[in-house]
């Protein structure tokens, strides 16, 4: 299941980027949202920041060519997710939460560092513009997920 | 136990040091303009474009055929617009063969084998756009097994996006003006009255679609929906590429040169097929 959740959602990711404006309101990152929902899932922390590797792998191979950039970068975001749901419980409004979290991280993250690598001008109003651009169809596509996942579970019975 | 803490959080300080002075060397290394994609990253590369194309491919088809049934709608009125335009078009064709074979007598006369307008067209198709969202990148369907090179002028029909910058055997990544990188210091045209003034575009605004030229000098007279095309000066794009019409013209803080500002005539927000371009040259 968690395999399968991280696949769909590195292929939508590519599918939607060519169905919405390249700098409009809907920046897709289902990538690191199908992360976040599938923390739960992993009972030991080793497999989970396996996955966020090899995730972050396939993201630069296949979609940013930026060799492992975001294999480390998926992997730092991996052990704050873990750590943000040591403190959040695993309902509706705290997932949605840690999305939002999630995205502001990896965002300032991100282009920190590019900055720092002066491969962008910092500039603080394209940064609040490319975090707010992220957040309404994540938190809606983390929202499904959230349903999908507990159907799911109910289902399966599947255990934390 | 009081010593064990202690050397734990200096080695996991050590790792965590290690760790951003890693990420900070790959980025940069993997972030150079000239790096080329080594053999896994082309492999991968190829297959995840392949996988995406099949992915997106009904998705595509609704789209399409959504766009269609939309350009359905006024079909009457679409029509005698273009029926209008058909009627100018056989003039403009021969005139333009006249032009053509003038050229080339010319080209024949100065013993010329290329000029600066020279180009051949490949057409491809946008897989994915801009994912990791401040790269300005888009991924094509073609790459070196068709003809694809870096540096490579990358046009749609309304005009100049971008260059390619990574290339592998059946995909390509196309960096788009809209990056600081890519937009800045670029050669481009002005028709003014009688002739051209030439500048160097130095900034992109994304907001108002809108490039800043600069370097024109301060006596020319520019009026607002001027055409501003390339000059082909350079390695990379050829003459008379498209990039936009002019919006607004103001001086610079001293009073000595023109800043014009440009309305980009691609809307980079959509944009799913494209041209590549090869320049012709000696």
């Amino acid at each position: 299941m968690k395999i399968m959740i991280v696949i769909v959602s590195f292929l939508l990711e590519g599918v939607v980027s060519n169905f919405v404006s390249i700098n409009g309101y809907f920046a897709p990152l289902f990538t690191l949202v199908s992360l976040i929902m599938i923390c739960p899932l992993f009972e030991e922390s080793i497999n989970y920041y396996k996955y966020a590797f090899l995730t972050g792998l396939a993201y630069d191979l296949i979609y940013t060519n930026t060799i492992i950039f975001h294999a480390i970068i998926f992997c730092f975001m991996a052990f704050i997710i873990m750590r943000l749901n040591l403190v959040l419980s695993d309902n509706f409004v705290n997932v949605l939460i840690i999305i939002l979290l999630g995205i502001l991280f990896y965002r300032v993250l991100t282009y920190g560092l590019l900055v720092f690598i002066n491969n962008m001008h910092f500039d603080f109003k394209v940064l609040g513009l490319g975090i707010l651009k992220s957040l309404i169809i994540n938190l809606i596509y983390g929202a499904v997920l959230f349903v999908l996942i507990q159907k799911f579970k109910k289902k399966k019975k599947y255990s934390y | 136990m009081y010593k064990k803490r202690r050397f734990d959080k200096r080695y996991l300080f050590i790792l965590v040091v290690i760790a951003i002075a890693l990420v900070l060397v790959v980025l940069a290394i993997s972030l150079q303009k000239d790096r080329d994609l080594n053999p896994i990253e082309k492999v991968t590369k190829d297959i995840g474009t392949v996988v995406l194309k099949v992915v997106s491919a009904p998705f595509n088809f609704v789209h399409d055929n959504i766009e269609a049934m939309i350009e359905k709608e006024n079909i009457y009125e679409k029509y005698k617009e273009l029926k209008n335009k058909e009627e100018q078009i056989d003039s403009v064709v021969s005139q333009n063969d006249n032009l053509k074979s003038e050229i080339d007598k010319l080209k024949d006369t100065l013993e010329l084998n290329t000029i600066l307008s020279d180009k051949v067209y490949l057409n491809a198709t946008i897989v994915s756009r801009n994912i990791g969202y401040w790269y300005d990148e888009v991924t094509i369907d073609k790459g070196s097994k068709n003809g694809i090179e870096k540096d490579m002028a990358v046009v749609n029909p309304k005009g100049l996006i971008g260059k390619v910058t990574k290339v592998s055997n059946y995909s390509s990544t196309v960096q788009l003006l809209s990056n600081d990188h890519m937009s800045d210091k670029i050669s481009v045209k002005i028709k003014t009255a009688d002739d051209y003034v030439y500048g160097l575009i130095s900034m992109y605004d994304s907001k108002s679609n809108t490039y800043t030229v600069e370097g024109i000098s301060e006596n020319v007279d520019i009026s607002k929906g001027a055409d501003v095309v390339t000059t082909g000066m350079g390695t990379v794009f050829p003459s008379g590429l498209m990039i936009g019409k002019v919006k607004d013209v103001t001086t610079d803080n001293f009073d000595l040169s023109k800043v014009v500002e440009v309305k980009a005539s691609v809307d980079f927000d959509d944009l799913d097929y494209v041209t590549v371009l090869k320049r012709v040259s000696d």
